[in-house]
């Protein structure tokens, strides 16, 4: 087994940047689904009703926080690579293990 | 292409809008022509030392710059349901029916986001290329592992009727077909069926990489020239939501009996909300969805892309609003048995307002927008039934050949399925089709997202649970009748038990799966049931390219993101 990599577990994370992570990413799903929020027709906007172009200004916030989110958890969870060689687990846990974290 | 056009216009005059629109027709039929010939091209020029350069072409890989990336990412997701079944939605039904994919491909990237770099990285370390596969690697349950494979199979088969529809409603409006007998009503269909089947053959097989350009090019001329030039030429926005809010105040939806909707009031908030939600979690359950995020360069690939896809639903809610322009516009969607329907109505618009060149360049970018998707969806689902089901079940020492024989049969068979489901089922919500295979294919989120964190939920479990959302999802949505002809399967929304509002029925049919699995696995735990042997190791799903046994997956044809 020289492909077994010598770490078992999930690369160390900060916990607190992913839950920020998760939060921003919470926020458009939401937003958009608190339909009774919206579902008006006044303030229109050249000719667009509000139910219209706040949905439309949602797909721009959207982006800004996925790409927010996408920067936090790259720096929450930097890559540490797997070693490929040797033969056992470093941390010789076997056991499944349920792993709460992304 | 531009230049022949005036000459071609020239031998025919304008055809009225009911008979042959001859010069739409060639355009048409020009551009399918050229798309097909430079897919065959494409595979008959690739050799297999430069197969992995058109992979990276397809990828938009590294010889590609950020827009080039951006430009070809997005013509993907602008099928026959954004161009066909949205708009029509809209049109006849309004806001709740149609307007919610606004909302569902925005939320749709937050929730991959969370998901899919961990599905990368477990996937590419184990060498599974579909859901099953990892469902089966996870679990160590082949009967979970069949269930999963046999969802995607089925639930791929009423999107690809879809793209059928698309493809159907742009040859009518061009004038194919004509009335009469039932075989000479459904020409136009079993054209569609008959192209598609050979280009899957031909081309779909090989190279969608290489005819990419070409779609998308033709998809963007199109959407921004509508989207821009239409509006203005009926009388401005303003006055395309007055005549919107005009029709959809004084008319019903004659299927199910409800008011038309422009906004939609309070008792319309839960179905809007769910439809949203439950598409946008259903999406990436899809074998062709998991093919095209699993050909992603690295882990976090998707995750970027997530942050700059939303950007095209910008575009899909304009090209969903066209449905309302052409309620301003007056266009009349009549098919060629002389009745109204829905789906021809940005077809017949386009035709009445456009050039006759220009409006077969749109057919041709709605027809290839639709062939892509379904050629690709097919072999997806077929490389499904033959990994996860002929291989695992019923021939586990078959040779590659037989194995790529299998593939191609099934590819067929999906597609006569989706043949059947256009036939038999109202055709007149095409967009309850993409719904229906959702209902289906949703049951599967447990199975695979739960099991990307946990292995809390016993695998018997998550079967149980499947089954029972499944039996639901099915008769809930067999029982939505068409008050107008008394058809089954008419819609997706019905009433939520304990909530009494209406909602999309894969959300309830989710909600009962999750609760079953969450149940059975307390009393089988319990009862000390045996646990699988998971194949996995926590690291796995933080694995990412350059690290050992991370390597390029053989995933076979795809776009570079999921069809919508």
């Amino acid at each position: 087994m020289s492909t077994t990599p010598h770490r078992h577990e999930a690369p160390p994370a900060n916990k607190g940047l992913l839950a920020l992570a998760g939060v921003l990413l919470a926020i458009p799903i939401v937003a958009l689904l608190l339909v009774g929020t919206y579902a008006k027709d006044e303030p229109r906007l050249g000719g667009f009703p509000f139910f219209i172009w706040y949905q439309f200004l949602w797909v721009i916030i959207c982006s800004a926080l996925t790409y927010s989110a996408y920067r936090i958890v790259l720096k929450a969870r930097p890559h540490v690579p797997m070693n490929p060689e040797g033969d056992a687990y470093l941390d010789a846990d076997d056991a499944p293990r349920e792993d709460g974290t992304r | 292409m531009t230049a022949s056009a005036p000459a071609v216009a020239a031998l025919a005059p304008s055809a009225d809008t009911g008979g042959v629109n001859g010069v739409a027709l060639t355009v048409l039929i020009f551009f399918f022509v050229v798309v097909a010939a430079a897919g065959f091209w494409a595979a008959r020029w690739r050799r297999p030392t430069s197969m992995e350069s058109l992979e990276e072409w397809g990828l938009g890989g590294r010889s590609f710059g950020t827009w080039i990336t951006w430009f070809l990412l997005g013509g993907d997701l602008y099928t026959a349901y954004t161009f066909v079944a949205v708009p029509a939605a809209m049109w006849a039904f309004g806001a709740v029916n149609g307007f919610f994919a606004v909302p569902y491909t925005i939320i749709l990237y937050p929730i991959i986001f969370i998901f899919m770099s961990r599905l990368w990285s477990v996937s590419h370390r184990h060498g599974y290329v579909t859901p099953a596969d990892f469902v089966h690697g996870r679990s160590g349950s082949r009967g979970l592992s069949l269930a999963v494979a046999v969802t995607g199979f089925l639930a791929t088969m009423p999107y690809i009727a879809l793209q059928l529809v698309g493809i159907q409603a742009v040859l009518e409006v061009a004038g194919v077909g004509g009335g009469g007998n039932w075989v000479a009503k459904d020409l136009p269909l079993f054209i569609a069926f008959l192209v598609l089947a050979l280009y899957t053959y031909t081309s779909g097989l090989r190279a969608p990489a290489i005819i990419a350009f070409v779609k998308d090019i033709l998809i963007y001329i199109v959407i921004i020239v509508a989207v821009i030039y239409l509006p203005s030429k009926v009388g401005g926005w303003g006055h395309v939501f007055d005549a919107a809010e005009e029709k959809m105040k004084t008319t019903t939806n004659a299927a199910t009996g409800n008011p038309n909707v422009f906004i939609p009031g309070p008792k319309a908030y839960w179905a809007y909300a769910t439809l949203a939600l439950g598409s946008a979690m259903a999406l990436f359950m899809y074998p062709h969805s998991v093919t095209a995020t699993l050909s992603a360069k690295s882990r976090n690939t998707i995750r970027k892309n997530a942050s700059i896809l939303p950007a095209y639903s910008f575009l899909l809610g304009l090209l969903a609003l066209l449905g309302w322009v052409a309620i301003a516009a007056g266009t009349k969607p009549v098919g060629l048995d002389g009745k109204v329907n829905g789906q021809l109505v940005i077809p017949q618009l386009f035709e009445d307002m456009f050039p006759a060149w220009f409006a077969g360049v749109a057919f041709a970018a709605i027809a290839i927008g639709a062939l892509v998707p379904a050629a690709i969806m097919s072999i997806a689902a077929a490389n499904t039934f033959t990994r996860n089901i002929y291989k695992a079940w019923i021939k586990p020492e078959a040779t590659v050949q037989q194995e790529a024989k299998v593939s191609k049969i099934t590819s067929l068979v999906v597609k006569g399925f989706a043949l059947i489901f256009v036939l038999t089922l109202d055709k007149s919500n095409a967009i309850n089709f993409q719904l229906l295979g959702g209902i289906w294919i949703l049951q599967t989120f447990p199975s695979l997202v739960f099991y990307l964190y946990t292995r809390w939920f016993h695998r018997w479990a998550l079967l149980a649970g499947w089954a029972v959302g499944m039996v639901y999802g099915t008769l809930a949505a067999y029982n939505v009748t068409n008050k107008a002809t008394g058809a089954p399967f008419a819609g997706s929304v019905a009433n939520i038990p304990v909530i009494g509002q209406l909602g999309y029925i894969a959300v309830t049919a989710f909600a009962a799966n999750v609760i079953v699995a969450a149940v059975l696995t307390l009393v089988l735990r319990a009862a000390k049931a045996p646990e699988g042997k998971d194949e996995t190791i926590p690291a796995d799903y933080f694995a990412d390219a350059g690290d050992p046994r991370v390597e390029k997956l053989a995933v076979g044809p795809h776009e570079t993101t999921p069809s919508a």
